[in-house]
């Protein structure tokens, strides 16, 4: 089960290793590789939210078991898509990657949403964890605005055509409905109704 | 400048084309196919596989695919407006009817990216010089294909269809600007903008508008389909300026297709020896 759960995380990252070796990234390959990363981030960040909900419906702690997973393969494609855009695509340059930040609203964006997460990646490790115990319920809250700074750093990417970013920004908007007080509280009681 | 004159002082280097019109270039052409920097052209599976072509699809890797089934025949375009000769042409109109134009352009996307391409056409100028354009004509402007049917793309309401760009008379008249009906010595494919496109080669390449069916002389000036869509993101002129930067990509920088590292973007593309003049007291910054 376990395992399974690693293959499939690990899928995304397969496919971009299958498509290099067999040379068949789109011709602009460093773009193609960029915007899958940030897919990959993406989707798993929106499916560790969904194991946190199915937590809240059902109850079952056992649910959270695949979530620290699901995280930091968040984390991992995250990191990964922000070093293949500033270190493989701009080189580290700092003239782009000022006029980057500074100036195009999708790359601040980005950047943020992923300085949002680093410290729940951190909390993930015993090290980490022990730490920043103090901070743990910030460090968790601050997953959410980080996903919707994410969803909207894919908004602006997107030229008019925005329907991709609207799919994910659904999902997100879905997913957030069970964090509301009151529905999560129903949903608690509910559970604890049940024998 | 006659035009004789102009091309000679090396707009492109054209090497090895065949006689026969259509005939594909030998491989050992093409391999010394350059463009007057001397950056050697785009490879032919690139240029037909990465294509920005909304009317089809907004994945420029798509596009191929799902422009497959294109008709491009048969195809006429229509010119009028303030001209004093308007017509229909079709597509063996455009081809025999003008001298044959062969160029190696480089095209720079918006997106940041470019592409060297060995176009084939004719002289826009040709085709404006047979219409006859009265002295009200100050504009040109183009609209490709609307038929949701055969480009399923425009089924999105995200833009104002049909596609339209436009150029000043100047642009329009200036040699360097082409109706292009061929790569590489063979006809356009669809997901290039078949059976006929304009070429721009100092513009972005959303300028060079794709499957066009008509040319109208007009006296106000266009409104494109992207002016129409993102007025603060795209204007008129777009023309390529790396001081000039766009509120998703920088223009200082660009990936030459095929290329690993990005390399500095020329302004006006390259071409400004050739087009600069044609600006003269214009604010490039405001008039992007």
């Amino acid at each position: 089960m376990r395992f399974a759960a690693h293959v499939l995380a690990l899928l995304p990252l397969t496919a971009i290793c299958w498509d290099i070796y067999f040379g068949q990234l789109s011709p602009n390959p460093i773009e193609d590789v960029t915007h899958r990363t940030g897919n990959a981030a993406l989707t798993l960040l929106l499916v560790t939210h969904t194991i946190t909900i199915t937590r809240i419906i059902t109850g079952r702690a056992s649910a959270l078991t695949f979530r620290r997973l699901t995280g930091l393969y968040t984390y991992f494609y995250a990191v990964l898509h922000a070093f293949i855009f500033f270190g493989v695509d701009y080189r580290f340059d700092y003239n782009l990657i000022s006029d980057g930040i500074f100036t195009k609203p999708y790359v601040l964006a980005g950047l943020t949403a992923l300085l949002l997460i680093t410290p729940r990646a951190i909390t993930s490790f015993r090290f980490g964890a022990v730490r920043l115990r103090n901070y743990a319920v910030v460090i968790n809250l601050l997953v959410y605005p980080a996903t919707a700074i994410a969803v909207l750093h894919f908004y602006w990417l997107l030229k008019k055509e925005k329907s991709e970013a609207l799919v994910y920004l659904a999902m997100m908007a879905f997913l957030f409905v069970f964090r509301i007080p009151w529905v999560k509280s129903r949903f608690t009681r509910l559970n604890k109704t049940c024998p | 400048m006659d035009r004789r004159k102009f091309l000679k002082k090396g707009v492109a280097t054209v090497i090895g084309v065949s006689a026969t019109g259509f005939a594909g270039l030998s491989s050992a052409a093409r391999a010394d196919l350059k463009d007057e920097l001397g950056d050697t052209v785009t490879s032919y599976s690139a240029i037909t596989s990465y294509n920005n072509f909304y009317e089809f699809s907004t994945n420029k890797t798509e596009v191929k695919e799902l422009s497959a089934d294109f008709k491009t025949y048969p195809w006429s375009i229509k010119v009028d407006g303030l001209v004093k000769n308007p017509g229909i042409f079709d597509l063996d109109d455009i081809r025999r009817g003008f001298d044959k134009v062969e160029r190696v352009y480089r095209m720079r996307c918006v997106e940041a990216w470019s592409m060297v391409i060995p176009w084939e056409g004719i002289a826009l100028s040709e085709l404006l010089k047979k219409v006859e354009p009265t002295s009200d004509a100050r504009y040109v402007r183009f609209v490709s294909l609307y038929d949701k049917n055969r480009m399923p793309g425009q089924k999105s309401g995200s833009f104002p269809w049909p596609y339209v760009e436009g150029l000043t008379m100047d642009e329009a008249r200036h040699p360097l600007t082409l109706l292009a009906t061929g790569i590489d010595g063979k006809p356009l494919k669809p997901q290039n903008g078949a059976p006929v496109r304009l070429v721009v080669p100092w513009k972005y390449g959303f300028k060079s508008i794709k499957s066009i069916v008509k040319i109208e002389l007009v006296k106000e000036k266009p409104q494109s389909l992207w002016m129409q869509s993102g007025p603060s993101e795209y204007g008129f002129y777009a023309n390529v300026n790396p001081n000039v930067s766009h509120p998703r990509w920088s223009q200082a920088s660009e990936r030459r297709i095929g290329d690993f590292l990005r390399r500095k973007t020329l302004m006006f593309n390259g071409y400004g020896k050739q087009v600069s003049s044609l600006y003269k007291g214009l604010d490039l910054k405001r008039n992007f």
